[in-house]
């Protein structure tokens, strides 16, 4: 009970640190493309600040915003709805190991909150929670606002859309689980800590300078483009929701929920394709190795594992920056191209047929040459 | 075992305290609602094709669940298992091609 609640407090103090900070970084992104100062200035209690809290005045202003009425709702949807947006979030933060496995005597400590072995099963439903949550906000939205048959369009374009995408996101990691062999995150994740082979090197030293690290952006690089990509369409503005028609997401759980959701997708993408918290090149058992000649093997296991928690949270913090920037830079040239501030339907019909290709192909590559990490 | 659950009970009842934070603090701030339901007009197009989108979500996610246990162990049941999993994907995948093609998905 102690050390999972140790762990829901270090998610939670990431989280802390990573949302202000990214919001800060989207609101400079956005100010910057569209040609204007960036909002700078908190006021509390009378008194002005601003210069380094940029960030947390731009979390602070998300999350205060009013949010948009829907009086046609209904109660129960307006009661359980900021639970709905956010649970899906916190569950898959549950599953993401942020380091691998570590002993230290008889005590064993695993570096993810919920260690269960259908962690991806997990994923894939919070994916698929998240869809019908963003389909029926949609509907309940449109129906107070346009009108019930409105509503029922918007919802079945929402729906179609947010289920195609996140189906895409789900197929995209298939093929990480016929390499790994296993649906467990933390199996996923210690898969990565290692070097892939190099064939037909002329000598050791060319095997040792064309080695890449078995992270799964490397054996899966169609899956991981598809996944960033899915995640990247995921956060839009749905194209039937104008930009002049409001805030998008509409009230502060789904704001917030928004919000969660490129540090949630960076945690996923770091321990899906990108190793977790494995330093490239250093497998943690050499690492302990090495360090234990001189300091002893409980230093060591203590210096490794808290090496492997900031590797993770640097991996993520970094991913997360350039998913933020890719996104506003995206919608922005869609936005010009376009007119809406969404990505082309054409595009996201692509992406599932996409996935399950690769699958396929990694299916049958798998059978035939009898690789993989398993 | 109960172990894996503690953990996403606990973030679940994080996801719970969070969201009732937020919905208070934002009531505070906010305005009466201004927007009221206007009319209960009957669908444009009917939840007929909106039940169509769903069912092929339907077929995408089930489809994968199911396929989970060969993907795990792809390696162990060969060719024969990857023929398996093909004659079991294919139906599917022929349905919401078909329904695809009829703008079932538009």
């Amino acid at each position: 009970m102690i050390a999972v609640s140790l762990k829901i407090a270090l998610w939670l103090a990431a989280l802390g640190v990573l949302l202000p900070l990214l919001a800060g970084a989207v609101s400079r992104q956005r100010a910057r493309l569209v040609g204007r100062e960036a909002p700078a200035e908190l006021v509390l209690f009378g008194e002005t600040f601003s210069g380094g809290f940029t960030p947390i005045v731009e979390a602070f202003r998300a999350l205060t915003r009013a949010p948009v009425p829907v009086a046609g709702a209904g109660r129960i949807w307006r009661i359980a709805s900021p639970f709905l947006w956010l649970a899906p979030w916190f569950v898959i933060l549950a599953v993401v190991p942020f380091g691998g496995v570590f002993r230290f005597g008889d005590t064993r400590i695993a570096l993810v909150v919920a260690e269960t072995d259908v962690g991806l099963v997990l994923v894939w439903l919070a994916f698929a929670a998240n869809a019908c949550v963003r389909a029926a906000s949609r509907a309940a939205g449109g129906r107070a606002a346009e009108g019930r048959g409105s509503g029922w369009l918007a919802a079945q374009a929402a729906a179609a859309r947010a289920q195609a995408v996140s189906a895409a996101a789900a197929v995209s990691v298939l093929g990480m689980v016929l390499w790994a062999g296993s649906l467990d995150l933390q199996a996923i994740v210690l898969a990565q800590d290692a070097v892939l082979p190099v064939f037909a090197a002329p000598t050791a030293v060319w095997q040792a300078v064309l080695a890449v690290p078995a992270w799964g952006a490397f054996v899966q690089p169609l899956g991981f483009a598809l996944f960033v990509v899915s995640l990247l369409v995921a956060g839009e503005r749905p194209p039937d929701h104008p930009a002049d028609a409001g805030s998008w997401p509409p009230g502060p759980a789904a704001r917030l929920a928004n919000g969660l959701a490129r540090p949630v997708g960076a945690a996923l993408v770091v321990a899906l394709f990108l190793g977790g918290g494995a330093v490239p090149y250093l497998p943690a058992e050499r690492l302990i190795g090495a360090v234990s000649r001189v300091y002893g093997e409980g230093f060591a296991t203590g210096f490794v594992l808290l090496l492997q928690v900031g590797t993770f949270f640097a991996k993520v913090v970094g991913v997360a920056l350039v998913q933020a920037a890719l996104s506003d830079r995206w919608s922005h040239r869609a936005a010009g191209a376009l007119g809406t501030a969404a990505a082309p339907d054409r595009f996201v019909r692509r992406l599932l047929p996409l996935a399950l290709a690769n699958a396929g192909a990694t299916a049958v590559f798998l059978v035939a040459s009898g690789g993989g990490a398993a | 075992m109960h172990q894996e659950f503690l953990g996403i009970l606990l973030m679940l009842a994080v996801a719970a305290l969070l969201a009732a934070a937020v919905s208070l603090f934002a009531r505070r701030r906010a305005d009466r609602p201004e927007v009221a339901a206007t009319g209960d007009s009957a669908p444009a197009t009917g939840p007929g094709r909106f039940a169509l989108a769903a069912v092929a979500a339907l077929a995408v996610w089930v489809g994968l669940l199911a396929l989970v246990p060969w993907a795990v162990a792809v390696r162990a049941l060969g060719w024969p298992g990857l023929g398996n999993a093909v004659a079991f994907a294919l139906p599917i995948g022929l349905g919401i091609a078909f329904l695809r093609r009829k703008g079932g998905l538009s």
